[in-house]
Order: structure tokens, then sequence, then C-alpha cells
């Protein structure tokens, strides 16, 4: 809701060049085929217990270039699964088409408080959450071997290469 | 036709009158006109030049033909829009005026320039003037012709028993020509005859059909040939030579299809006309109305395969009609027009796993539901669904299935919509209390009375939800099926219970529409279905002469707008046999005794065996008649005997020297086929698909029309890189000419490698009609290999290709 209230001060008005830019950020290329009949949202996993995620709800906004909604949640919440663009009968890469629109929220600074929490924990610890002292001595009390070292250094070059840490920092200052 | 009449002797002084036309802006838009008449006018042997409006128009027709007598014209060259569409407006006018019309070139400055450099207006300016300096430059070279006359056979064969085909073949045997009525099937009838009800009047599908089944059957001017099929087809336009495998029905004439025979055939296999929802058996009649009414014995079913071990229909038939002696026989048919009616096939839904079909009883595809619905069905007209033959409480009918898909074919179906709405109105009629969901993309109820059909379904209480399910899961125990789906309207995810769901299947092209391809030389859109002759103006005709189109094998299509098209192609059959008579370009070869060495390579090339050489007696002659004036000979003629008349050797030359006169080091000279690549530029054009400006393009009848010579040539001037484009190999449309084409390029390319020339510059495209995208990218790529090759490599090139 938080990202919502923000994004909705910056964009709050019809974008006519997103489609465009949609178009040609990677992934997003076939959206525009879509003609609404609903086959991705009857076939997602995720619509079927929230009524906030609507794929082809979220292509038809996109056409429409309402930004603030696409770059609402609702994108988050796909999980790639891919039985969307299985079933596309206009051969529409809806779950691709939803990593660009991550991407293009991304780079306008629009990023997820989970997906910022999960990216500092990476690159704070190089591990997908962070490990409690209890779990690694009961490992080791089982009789398990230790847990390989996470490169961290190499993690920070990558951050800093695909400028993921920038984007950690820019949010950092802001606040 | 005449052409005694021309004024053009060849002592005589040549002048050239040119008209650049600016198509209102369709090429003004982006090409100054003024400026290319100017240029022309600068050009040898004009003698007038003008720019206009509209060249085509009356006014314009008028112009030219004033020009021919104010100015002593004898030759006319056009820069406007495809000859495919206005060469023979432009040659009409000129024979009006008193000129050949072989006297008459034509440049095409629309698809081939305008239309595809909206943007440059000044390079598509220079591009039109070096077009309108290759017509000129071929006019100039031009001679009169005459045209000769073949007769036109007054018979037709009809190909597919359909709705269409039967339709065709009564209109033209109404008008008193002999019809072939071929069917693969053992009956005609088609799909109609599969049909429980019609829409929108809800007539009786095969009552309206079988009095015209009937009536093909025993007109005295249609001759059926059923369980046949066709294997080869030779000849052209008012002449086809074609063989007819007819298979063995090993049932006599003395068949009256009592029926004691099949009630004592032990074998019982799936009755393919119930789709497989019945059974028959070995000896069977597909269904009562069947025409000709007669029994057939599928030998593949049958206990009799090598020895008879099992003679029961022999016993049980008391005209004694069986016999198994009969064998299948070919038999040779001369007919003078062709109408291709081959209908479509209906959508396989076992490859949308989601669905369910073929795993779950109670799917059904809308086929299946017409033969259960139907009274002459395997269930007596009763809806029994298949898992406890009960009926079903609620039915749900899932559209577009299989159509406006990648996973079946990409086009609207056209008859879906209202077949779910009809089959709707059928239960309704007979069992009000069942519930009926139609699960929808869009309802496309566009043809006449359909939006009243529509509106019925939805006062008797048809749910029409918009938003296709996803998934139909089964009821293990029920058998019921669940089907989740999203309505789109209300955004809400829907889970419905339904006791049957109707898969509402599309059309597809047959399966074995490229045997009928290749036999016709006809050719395909992008979604497999034939190609008409123009999509607007000749959509019953097809690019081969003599062979016309009707029903879904053009398109899918209703009943109604199937017997509107048979009757259409009927018609322009019809306009064929009733001159009796037509006239062959005359563009066929002229050979020159004295050059020929009577080695016969051009009779080893000619698709049409049209050369006859005599090497004793040293005659060399052209069947004129059977030539269709592909060039091929003249292309393989090794000591310049054969003068393609109207593609000489002298005037494609003319036209390769017009390109290469000026910065030839950024041009690419391009070869395509009248039939298929040189249209594919076109629908490029139409298409407005935007391309660099370095193509020339000549045109030749086939691309097996050019020579070794004229790449040779071009490489000589100076050309940054040559194109060859034909139709795809086994499409050409001179049978098997392009397979010269393939081995002249590939034995250039293997010269260009002795001579070290790169071989990217010779480039080889097949590419059809309707692929105007692949010609473009072809031009594309040509156009950065050209920017990729130096002054220093051309100087090489012309070297290395140069006379000595």
């Amino acid at each position: 809701m938080e990202i919502q209230k923000k994004v909705g001060k910056m964009y709050h008005r019809v974008d006519p060049t997103f489609k465009r830019k949609l178009l040609e950020s990677p992934g997003g290329e076939t959206f525009k085929f879509c003609y609404q009949c609903g086959t991705c949202t009857a076939t997602c996993p995720v619509a079927r217990f929230t009524d906030v995620f609507r794929p082809n709800k979220v292509i038809h906004l996109a056409k429409l270039g309402i930004r603030n909604v696409v770059y609402s949640d609702a994108v988050w919440l796909c999980v790639n699964c891919y039985s969307c663009t299985e079933r596309c009968p206009q051969g529409v890469k809806v779950a691709d088409v939803m990593r660009a629109l991550k991407n293009l929220a991304v780079a306008d600074g629009v990023i997820p408080e989970f997906s910022k929490a999960f990216l500092t924990t990476i690159l704070d610890t190089g591990w997908a959450y962070s490990i409690p002292a209890s779990r690694i001595a009961k490992r080791a009390s089982m009789g398990l071997p230790p847990l390989p070292k996470p490169f961290l250094e190499d993690l920070k070059k990558l951050a800093k290469m695909t400028e993921a840490s920038n984007l950690l920092e820019q949010e950092r200052d802001a606040e | 036709m005449e052409s005694s009449n021309s004024k053009s002797e060849s002592s005589e002084e040549i002048r050239i009158g040119v008209n650049v036309c600016h198509c209102g802006l369709n090429i003004g838009g982006s090409v100054n006109c003024d400026e290319v008449a100017e240029y022309a006018a600068s050009l040898p042997h004009v003698a007038i030049s003008r720019a206009l409006r509209y060249s085509c128009s009356d006014q314009g027709q008028e112009l030219i033909k004033k020009d021919i007598l104010d100015y002593k014209l004898n030759r006319i060259v056009v820069a406007s829009c495809t000859p495919r569409l206005h060469e023979p407006t432009f040659r009409r006018a000129c024979e009006e005026a008193g000129l050949n019309k072989y006297l008459f070139e034509m440049a095409n400055i629309r698809e081939h320039c305008s239309w595809i450099h909206l943007h440059d207006r000044e390079a598509g300016t220079e591009k039109a003037k070096d077009l309108v300096k290759m017509a000129v430059a071929k006019a100039a070279l031009l001679e009169p012709q005459e045209e000769r006359e073949v007769p036109i056979l007054r018979k037709a064969l009809v190909i597919g028993g359909g709705v269409a085909g039967i339709q065709a073949a009564l209109d033209l045997a109404d008008t008193g020509y002999r019809v072939y009525l071929i069917e693969k099937e053992p009956s005609i009838g088609g799909r109609m005859a599969q049909i429980d009800k019609t829409y929108p009047t809800m007539d009786c599908s095969i009552c309206i059909l079988a009095p015209k089944m009937s009536d093909a059957g025993r007109h005295p001017n249609i001759e059926l040939l059923t369980a046949s099929e066709i294997v080869e087809v030779k000849g052209y336009i008012g002449n086809f030579r074609v063989k007819v495998l007819k298979k063995s029905r090993y049932v006599t004439k003395d068949c009256s299809a009592c029926g004691d025979c099949s009630t004592a055939c032990p074998v019982t296999v799936p009755n393919e006309f119930d789709v497989g929802l019945a059974t028959r058996h070995a000896i069977y009649t597909p269904f009562p109305q069947a025409v000709p009414s007669t029994y057939i014995i599928n030998k593949e079913n049958c206990l009799n395969t090598n020895f008879i071990v099992c003679d029961k229909c022999i016993v049980a038939c008391e005209r004694n009609a069986i016999d198994f002696t009969i064998i299948p026989e070919t038999i040779e048919l001369e007919v003078g027009t062709i109408i291709v009616a081959t209908g479509a096939d209906v959508f396989d839904p076992t490859v949308l796993p989601n669905y369910g079909y073929g795993k779950f009883l109670n799917v059904i595809t809308s086929l299946e539901f017409e033969r259960l619905i139907n009274a002459g069905g395997p269930s007596g007209g009763k809806l029994l669904r298949p898992s406890d033959m009960t009926i079903p409480d609620t039915i749900a009918f899932i559209q577009c299935v299989g159509s406006r898909s990648e996973k079946g074919t990409d086009s609207c179906s056209n008859v879906c919509c209202m077949n779910t709405i009809k089959d709707a109105l059928l239960i309704k009629e007979h069992w009000p209390e069942v519930k009926i969901y139609v699960f929808y993309i869009d309802i496309r109820a566009f043809g006449k009375g359909f939006e009243d059909l529509f509106r019925r379904a939805k006062e008797e209480g048809v749910i029409f939800i918009r938003g296709l399910p996803a998934e139909i899961l089964e009821d293990r125990k029920t058998n019921n099926l669940w089907l989740i789906g999203e309505n789109t309207l209300s955004r809400e995810i829907y889970k419905i219970n339904v006791g049957m769901v109707t898969l509402s299947i599309g059309l597809e092209p047959r399966e074995d529409s490229n045997i009928i391809q290749r036999l016709f030389t006809l050719s395909r859109a992008p979604d497999g279905y034939f190609m008409e002759a123009h999509p607007k103006l000749r959509p019953v005709d097809t690019p081969t002469g003599g062979v016309f189109l009707a029903g879904c094998a053009e398109s899918a299509k209703d009943i109604k707008d199937s017997v509107t098209q048979a009757s259409a192609a009927a018609s322009r059959a019809n306009i064929l046999m009733a001159q009796g008579k037509v006239t062959i370009e005359a563009i066929t070869p002229t050979p020159i005794i004295d050059n020929c060495k009577f080695c016969e390579l051009c009779t080893k090339v000619c698709p049409y065996n049209a050369i006859l050489v005599d090497r004793e007696n040293k005659i060399t002659e052209v069947i004129e008649a059977a030539c269709a004036g592909c060039g091929n000979c003249g292309a393989e003629c090794p000591s310049d005997a054969l003068i393609m008349r109207h593609f000489t050797d002298e005037q494609i030359i003319a036209q390769i020297d017009a390109i290469t006169e000026q910065d030839a080091n950024m041009k690419i000279v391009a070869f395509c086929c009248n039939w298929c690549s040189y249209a594919a530029a076109d629908f490029a054009g139409v298409s407005r698909m935007q391309q660099p400006t370095n193509i020339r393009i000549i045109r030749t009848m086939c691309s097996a029309r050019v020579s070794e010579k004229f790449i040779a040539r071009a490489f000589a001037r100076g050309a940054a890189a040559v194109l060859v484009a034909g139709c795809h190999l086994n499409d050409c449309h001179y049978i098997d000419a392009n397979y010269q084409t393939k081995k002249r390029v590939e034995r250039f390319w293997r010269r260009m490698e002795r001579r070290g020339v790169r071989k990217e510059r010779l480039q080889l495209l097949w590419a059809s009609a309707a692929e105007g995208e692949r010609f473009a990218s072809k031009v594309r790529e040509m156009a950065e290999t050209v920017k990729n090759v130096s002054s220093e490599e051309i100087q090489k090139t012309v070297k290395a290709f140069k006379k000595r």
C-alpha cells in the first residue's frame, strides 16, 4: 500500500509512451496481442486465492498506460509458474510481461518492501534468509557437515554490476 | 486480339510516351512525380512525358490514347502501380488506340517504391527515376506480338462433393455443360450431411441437402465419381487432363441398397459419419440418404484381404451384387475448367490437455454434439451424455477451441458462435429445464438474422459468460465436470459444475491440402487455406487459369456463404466455357534454327514437354498450346537459339544496364518471378513494409528465366549484389522449373568462388505471394551486405565477369 501511495503521487495520469516502453523492454514484446479472453487469470494459481492479481487486468491497464496501477503490488504477486504463458491462445508471454513490468517498476525506483528486505539480506549475509545460530548448532549436533561459506564479495560485485546495490542505496538515502 | 493493325515496324523510328502516375497521394505523397516525368523526357526515344493524377481513370486512359495519335507514339510506358493490377487496363487502352498491346511496358513505382519508402522522398524519387529508366530501356526493344487462341473444352471438373461442390456442379450442369463431380468419400453430402439443423432459420440440414444430393446424383449432365481421388493433373486452362483413381466399391450397379449384406457382416468398426459415436459394418452405406444409394466394402475392415474367408455378405445378397474381383481403375478426364471445393477439417482438441477431451467421457466436440442431437444419429436424437446415457441437467459450450489461437488456426472459424447458439436453442426446444452456459471471448453474430437468433437464445435463458475456462476437472464419482475460469467482465473467478461440456471446435484446412496445392500449383495463405487470385476483386479465381475455388477450401465459412461462392465459381467457369476459347499470352519462345545446335538441352528442362527437336531433319518446334512461357528453355539454351518473346535477352539486359548505369555499387539487381516473389514484393508494398532503397526488380514469368549470363552481366556492370527470387520449391507455377533456378544459382556460386568473389553477393530467395515480410527482410539483409562491399571489391568483380 505504501508503494501505491508513493507511485500514485509520482504518476497519476495516463502515460501514452508506456506501451512503447514495455514493448521495448525484454519480455514485454508480446503483451499487445492480448484479446482479453481471461485464460491467463483462469489458469493463475495466485488469482484463485487473491482478488488483487488478475494478469489480464494488468495487461489491459498496461495497454491503457495507467502505470501507477501496473506498478502496484499486483505484478509482484506473480510466481512465474508460466501456466498462463503455456495456455495463452495469442502467444502472449504473460509471465515474461510481468517480469518486464517488474523491471520497469524497479527502474523507476518502485521496489516493494519485501523485495528490498530480501535483497538486503542476500547482500548482507549471502543467504536468502538469515540462519539463526541455534539452527547451525542443531545441524552440528546432528552430525551434518557445516554450510558452505557464501561468496559475499562476488555477490556484491554482481549487485554493483547489475546496479541492484545502487537502487538500495538510493532508497536508503531517500529515507 | 488482332494485331495486324499494329503501327510499329522495326525500321520505324521509336517514339516512347511516358506517363508518371501520382495515384493521388499514394505515389505523389512520397515521390516527386513531376521531377520523374521531367527526367523521363530526357531519356532516349522518349517523345512525350507527363505526370498524371490518376492514369487508370477514364480521363487518364483517354489522354494516353490521344497521345498515341497526336505524337505518333509507338511504345507506351506507364509508371504507376504493379503490372499485376493494371497492366490489362493500359494494354487495352493501347489497343483501342491501334497500338499492339505488347508495345506497352509498366514501371512499378507504387508497391515497389512509394509505399515502401514513405519517409524518404528524395531517395524514393531517385529510385522511381531508375525504375522508369528500366521500363523505357525495355520498351525501346519491345516487339509487337500476336496472341494465339486455344479452345476451351466445354466440360468441368468439380472436386469435392460437399454442399459447395454439389451447388457448383448443379449450376454448371443446368447451364448445359458436362460435369464430373469427384468425392473421396463413398457418398456426396460432406459436412452439411452430418449437421442436424442449420442457423439462423433452424432448417433441418439433411432435409434441405438430400434433394440437392439426389438432383446431382441423377442429373443427366453430371457424372458422379465417389470414392475417387485425383492422382495427376496435366495441361492448362481450357485443356486439362486429369487422372482419377476410382477405388473399388466391390459392389456392382445391381445393388438395391436393401442392407441385407450389412446385417450379415460380422465385422463392426467405428462409423466415420457419426464421428465414431456409433458403429458400422465392413460393408456399409455411410448414411441412409447417401448418394449414390449403394453399398461399399471397406477392404481395410473386411476379413477377405487376400482370400475369400468369409462369404456372409455374398450369400446374403439376393441380387448377386457383390464382386470381390473388381479392381480399382484409373480413368482420364479431359476438362476445360476445374472447381476446387475440397472443404475443411475440424480441429482436434486432444492437443489441449486442459480441456480433457478424450480423457473425460462427458467432454465432446460440437460435431459429435450434432450427431447426438440428430434424430438419425446414434442416440436417436436424445441428448444423452456418454458416461451414463442420461440427459444432463447442465451443459456448457466452450467457444474458440482451436480458432483465434496459436494452438489451432489463427483465424476466426466463422461458424462456431452461431452453431453454438443454434445448438443451445435446440436443447431449450426439447428440454427447456436444462441449464446452458456458453463461455465465449466475443460472440460474432455478423450475418443476416444472426443477432435475432442470439437475442432469442438470451430470452430463452441461455447464460453467456465472457471468459474461457482455463481448465476442466472431472468429478470421478458422478463424471460431472468442474469448469474453472474468470468472468472477465466482473473480474470474478468462477467454478461451475456441469453435466456435459461441448467444445466448439474450429475449422482447419484439409490435412491433404498440400496434395491439391501441388497438383494445381495453387498458393496457400499463412493460415493454410487456398489463396484467391485477388482477395477483393477475384475472390473465387486462383492464380492458375481455369481453376476456381468454392466453399471452405478458400476459408472457413457457413453453408450460405459456401453456396454463394459455389454459384460464383460456377459462373466464372461458365464465362470461360461459354466463350469457348481463350487467348494465350504471346510469351512463348521462337526458335532460331540457324543458331540451333540440336543439343536438346531445352527439351530436357521444359516442364511441359512443349519443345520438339528433330536432330536428323534439323527441326526445332515449340508447341505453343502446351507452352506456358516460363522461359526455362531460353535460360538453358547455350547458343541463343530460343527467343523468349516479350522477355528477350536483349530486353532483360537493357534493364540490367539501365540499373547499373549510375551508382551501381549501391544497387541490388533483383529478378523476381511473376507469381510468387514479385507478388511477395507487391504484398510488402501493400502492407507498407519499409525497406532500403537499393533494390531494383526485374520481372520475369518464372525465376527459371534467369540465365547465368544475366547475373554475370549485372556483376560485370558493377552491381553490388544480385537477388534471384522465386516460388518455394514444389510450389512453382511451372511444375518444377525453379529446380533449374536452384541449379543455375548454385552453379554461379561455384563460379564466384573460383573467381574469388564473395558468395553473399548473390542471394537466392524462395518467397510465396503471402510472404511480404520474408521478402522485405531479405532486402534489409542484402542492403547491409551492400554496405560492406568496397569499391576495390567491385572493380575486382567487374574484371572477373567482364567478357574477354
